[in-house]
């Protein structure tokens, strides 16, 4: 035994040149092993610690009625942001009951939409310093723009009458006349500032006769009431009424506070209480019910109301003067230019506040609220969404209230344009027409204002919609949409059937929901039974994107599912998934906006852990491939090199097993080498590399290079153990190959590759798998991204692997370089002095030198093209092939025989130093 | 060692019986190397296979050796068959007999000791191998270049060590396949003699492979040997004069 180990020592030392060859190669091989596996667990550690981060979203499981899922949700596991605008009521309280007797839950929060109510307020706007002395008027026009500017919808226009006189309001003389103020001119009483006949019945709820707005004031006391504008004394506004879209929705408050914080969220008044109902009003308002709400104090609208002042030429105003009717003065001003004195912009935003602090002070009525569907799509995931518009006839607006509500309700002006929504109203019954009870008609009573800034932050890359406190965002998806938005989101107008919805302006409690679903109030009650919209769930007991936490909500939301049959998402561990979406409100102006929503890609954690561990898995093992490949050819070539020796250990009677062990020990002995050298090596390279490994993992260098010398000696083991006697007495039979007419440097070349096939074709091997390596892991990184493109964690996840896998694709693509080095060396190595005798007929240096070139450029191509095919049948069979991967893999193999060709010049330049006259004496 | 291969075995009688190798040659057809009808080469004598070459000779010996298959024919060395020996038997036979090559064949990466040891790597027994190692050199008359790599020794010192090396495991059987063929004369003459003597002295069977009529000359029994084909008269007694 020590005497067959001093044999094979003595036969490294020997051979030291070859044998440290060997050792280095593999110790670079152990060395990358472990440096890169390092860096790759790291990042894989960092990946899941990004992933467990994110995992947590606002809650884990949404229910949402059955069949309430789009096809789109359905095939592509998203779950659209805008789902809760859609769902008005679907789910019972014996369903919600049941949910909450689930064990296994946290937080049962459910939200029943309710819907818009529509309010009006009078917004005033001075147009005082356009208003000259002493009696005078100027006419306005409104318009309401939206949609950054884009959307424009005509709003009222009117004059502002001023004069000098005393004002009072005068009686209606018939029902069909117009009415106003009296002014009293000297002796005489004049009707002036004429409005509409109220008993009116106008054709639409946008007729312009209808938004014809009428503003009187005395310059000794104010209007005809004998009050002034909440602007101030001596000031005189044009009163512009405008219809607001209210959305009311009714929560679980303790079960709202636990989701998302909303109790910390009150910035002025109180928070909803559990016991908060609807409250009958003392006489003489016993008619109606007070409804606990509390109302955001962040209403989100993106609309201006835009009033253009203009001065009216003397003859009109003395028309408004002599008490000419509306239909006149109309008539008179739309013949005037659109030459405005003034332009007056208002922010919705102000105009929903300056609501909110008359609804403080006067709790305002609710005579009617609508209820809009869900929106449809046409098209497919990945490609661009087209919301389908749809039609509400003039009848969703029709009032109920009788005569002098002109027969509309009081419609935002944006109602005009694109309705993604079908409105379901319902209308507060006419007390003349009641068949029920007593009336209850609801009224806002705000007991609070919360900030939706306040409500508990949940990370971005894990966002779920949290509609009830935060409009959808739209994002510009292309340069025409960004320059039409001005670069900004797209945010929701006062369009009640508009694709983009604002969130819930008031909350109230469940138990507030019977002042709306009460058929005493309102018409179409057909949702009492089941009113709650969509229930959010949090699991107890899930700590992150382990198993165990992901089984417990898996658990919990099938029981949910078996027991209520609702439709049922796990959104915990989901991502925002953009989405295009392709918009436009032809009505109101605007050009095609395409806009990227933020839907919601379920299951994205589990899937970026899975796509990760997958990824590690293929680079560990390509790693140690490639490795154990290059080592095996550096091996299988030092062994077949000895045919010869190992024929005569054979003659002199070596057994079988005796040859095999010289061999076997001759690797474990570089293996062991290899091993420690890259233990040692692998703890500065990873400093560097800012990967650092500790001792422990620096030592398993050691087993990895003995396992890539175990695997890589098989053959070597193999082919020893088929060595015969004879071998030491005959040479080598050459394969039968076609005779190739060696006419050139190339022909040359290709005969010196196929005398030895095996090494030529492990070389080729060699660098066809570094080739197919490279496009494999590219393939897998796009794959990678293809699992989670699109989705904010799975973006932010495939950055933070990206430099392992180029170092790793380029270290494999490395490897095969080497091995065709390797190629060439023991060529010149062994056939020295073949090449002695071309340098002795004549051939130069450079083209002995061209003639290693061209066979390493050879083998580099012949890698090269197994290789690419090979890695992009891997492509096409793990993932879709594209023009990138083909272009990829084209490029890679380009540059892989361009460098084997580069590189084979260092062991050709041992041409030069080649002992001619030596060799050809011992020849 | 097995039962058939034991060193008794080995001993005496070489006995060549119908035997016959051919090769296949690069354009297909087939070259009979040896045709042996008979041929026997007794114990303890030394035999000189004398031929041109491509005559047939290093393939006689490489059939003797065990290093080669006959295609047909039964050869026994002792008495023990080799052609029904099995691939381990036959690694054990070869351990028993000495070969010597006309390349020499040494393991360049070892010292003259240790290429004489080579033979007993994986093998156990019952003396010490490095003072047998150092007694053959000594014999050889290489004692002060025990520790040489044969890159420093001249071809006759090649050839003694390869003389050393094949009598390390103490052969009854000799083999030695133009052991003078890369020497000069005189350095020839003193291999001859060395072996001879060698042989003389531990009564080993030799078989010599030459096409030199001097060397055939110095053995027992010289066989004529042309294009595979043995002398029909076998054991034909040369003057040793």
């Amino acid at each position: 035994m020590l005497q067959g180990l001093a044999f094979t020592w003595a036969r490294l030392r020997h051979q030291w040149g070859r044998s440290a060859a060997v050792v280095l190669s593999l110790a670079i091989a152990v060395t990358a092993f472990v440096v890169l596996t390092s860096t790759a667990r790291e990042s894989r550690l960092v990946t899941v610690r990004t992933v467990n981060e994110n995992y947590r979203s606002a809650y884990d499981i949404l229910v949402r009625p059955k069949n309430s899922q789009t096809d789109l949700e359905r095939s592509a596991g998203l779950v659209r942001p805008n789902y809760l605008s859609g769902i008005f009521g679907g789910i019972t309280w014996q369903q919600l009951r049941e949910i909450r007797q689930i064990p296994g839950t946290s937080v049962v929060a459910p939200i029943a939409m309710i819907g818009q109510v529509l309010q009006t307020t009078d917004v005033p706007v001075d147009v005082s310093s356009s208003l000259g002395g002493g009696r005078d008027a100027v006419g306005f026009t409104s318009s309401f723009v939206s949609a950054r500017g884009q959307a424009r919808a005509a709003g009222p226009a009117g004059y502002v009458y001023v004069t000098p006189n005393r004002l009072t309001w005068g009686p209606l003389t018939a029902p069909s006349q117009s009415f106003g103020a009296v002014e009293r001119q000297g002796h005489r009483s004049v009707t002036t500032c004429r409005h509409a006949a109220p008993a009116r019945r106008y054709g639409s709820p946008f007729e312009a006769a209808r938004l014809w707005q009428v503003s009187c004031w005395s310059r000794v006391s104010g209007d005809p009431n004998g009050e002034w504008s909440p602007l101030g004394s001596y000031r005189y506004p044009a009163y512009i009424t405008v219809s607001i879209p209210v959305t009311v929705a009714a929560v679980d408050p303790a079960a709202e506070a636990a989701l998302a914080g909303l109790d910390g969220a009150v910035v002025a008044g109180r928070y909803l209480r559990q016991s908060d109902r609807p409250e009958r009003l003392p006489a003489p308002a016993n008619d109606s019910v007070a409804v606990p709400v509390i109302a955001s104090s962040r209403p989100v609208v993106n609309e201006r109301l835009i009033v253009k002042v203009h001065e009216l030429p003397r003859r009109v105003v003395e028309a408004i003067h002599r008490g000419r009717g509306p239909s006149s003065i109309r008539h008179r001003m739309a013949r005037l230019t659109d030459r405005p004195v003034r332009i007056i912009q208002v922010r919705a935003g102000e105009i929903v506040n300056s609501w909110l602090d008359a609804a403080r002070l006067n709790a305002p009525a609710v005579d009617g609220y609508w209820v809009p569907g869900q929106v449809d799509y046409a098209g497919a995931a990945g490609g661009v969404l087209h919301p389908q518009p749809t039609r509400n006839g003039e009848r969703t607006w029709a009032s109920n209230l009788g005569r002098g509500s002109g027969g509309f309700v009081a419609v935002p002006p944006d109602a005009q344009g694109t309705a993604y929504r079908e409105l379901s109203p319902h209308r507060l019954i006419n007390s003349t027409t009641r068949k029920h009870g007593g009336l209850s008609i609801p009224v806002l009573d705000i007991v609070g204002t919360f900030d939706p800034y306040r409500i508990r932050g949940f990370s971005a890359l894990s966002q779920v919609p949290l509609e009830t406190y935060r409009a959808p965002t739209a994002t510009p998806a292309n340069r025409a949409t960004e320059r039409a938005l001005g670069g900004q989101p797209l945010l929701p107008n006062m369009n009640p059937a508009g694709y983009l919805q604002s969130p819930p302006l008031l909350l109230t409690t469940l138990r507030g929901l019977r002042a709306f679903h009460n058929p005493a109030a309102f018409t179409r009650q057909n949702t009492p039974k089941a009113p709650i919209s969509v229930v959010r769930v949090r699991v107890a007991g899930v700590t992150g994107a382990d198993p165990v936490s992901r089984e417990r909500i898996r658990l919990v939301a099938q029981r949910i599912q078996e027991s209520t049959g609702l439709h049922v998402d796990i959104t915990i561990g989901s991502s925002p998934a953009p989405q295009e979406v392709r918009l436009r409100d032809r009505p109101l102006g605007t050009p095609p906006f395409t806009v990227v929503e933020n839907w919601v890609k379920k299951g994205v954690a589990t899937q970026v852990i899975a796509a990760i561990d997958r990824k590690s898995l293929a680079l560990f093992i390509l790693i140690l491939v490639s490795s154990g490949l290059a080592v095996a050819n550096a091996t299988n070539a030092s062994v077949r090199a000895r045919r010869r020796e190992l024929g005569v250990l054979a003659c002199l009677g070596w057994r079988r097993r005796t040859l095999i062990q010289a061999v076997c020990s001759e690797l474990l002995i570089l293996g062991l080498t290899a091993g420690i050298i890259g233990s040692l090596a692998s703890i500065p390279v990873s400093h560097v590399l800012g990967s650092p490994v500790g001792a422990p993992r620096a030592l398993l260098a050691v087993p990895v290079a003995l396992l890539v010398v175990f695997i890589s000696g098989v053959a070597p083991a193999l082919w020893v153990g088929s060595i015969e006697p004879i071998f030491a007495v005959r040479p080598p039979g050459s394969p039968r190959l076609p005779k190739i007419p060696l006419r050139g440097v190339v022909a040359v070349a290709i005969s010196a590759l196929i005398r030895t096939p095996g090494r030529f074709i492990a070389a080729a091997l060699s660098v066809s798998l570094g080739i197919a390596s490279l496009i494999v892991l590219l393939s897998i990184a796009l794959a990678f991204q293809g699992d989670v493109v699109g989705t904010l964690l799975g973006d932010a996840v495939a950055l933070q692997v990206r430099t392992p896998d180029i170092v790793a694709g380029a270290f494999i693509a490395l490897l095969g370089i080497v091995t065709v080095l390797d190629l060439i060396y023991l060529d010149l190595r062994e056939q020295a002095p073949k090449y002695a005798s071309l340098q002795a007929t004549g051939w130069t240096d450079a083209r002995l030198m061209g003639l290693l070139v061209w066979q390493a450029a050879l083998t580099g191509f012949c890698g090269a093209l197994v290789g690419a095919a090979g890695g992009i049948a891997a492509v096409n069979w793990l993932v879709s092939l594209n023009q990138d991967v083909i272009k990829v893999a084209a490029a890679v193999a380009v540059a892989a025989v361009i460098t084997s060709a580069v590189a084979a010049l260092i062991p050709a330049l041992a041409i030069r130093r080649l002992p001619t006259a030596r060799l050809l004496a011992e020849e | 060692m097995g039962a058939h291969t034991d060193r008794s075995m080995a001993e005496g009688t070489v006995v060549l019986e119908d035997v016959t190798k051919r090769y296949r040659l690069g354009d297909g057809s087939w070259l009979t190397a040896i045709d042996c009808p008979n041929f026997v080469a007794e114990s303890g004598s030394s035999t000189a296979l004398v031929g041109p070459s491509g005559s047939g000779k290093s393939t006689l010996l490489h059939l003797v050796g065990a290093i080669d298959k006959p295609d047909r024919g039964r050869i026994t060395v002792g008495g023990l068959d080799l052609t029904a020996l099995n691939r381990r038997q036959l690694a054990d036979y070869r351990s028993t007999i000495g070969f010597v090559f006309q390349q020499y064949h040494l393991l360049p990466a070892m010292s003259a000791l240790d290429n004489v040891m080579a033979p007993l790597v994986g093998r156990k027994v019952s003396y010490d191998r490095k003072q047998r190692a150092l007694e053959l050199l000594t014999s050889v008359g290489l004692a002060d270049r025990a520790h040489a790599v044969p890159s420093q020794m001249s071809g006759g010192q090649q050839q003694r060590v390869a003389i050393a090396r094949a009598l390390i495991n103490n052969p009854r059987l000799l083999l030695a396949d133009e052991p003078t063929g890369n020497l000069d004369a005189t350095t020839a003459a003193g291999i001859i003699e060395l072996l001879r003597g060698l042989q003389a002295e531990r009564g080993m069977t030799m078989i010599v492979g030459t096409h030199d009529e001097a060397i055939a000359k110095r053995c027992d029994t010289v066989v004529p040997i042309e294009q595979g084909a043995l002398d029909a008269d076998p054991g034909r007694r040369l003057s040793s004069g």
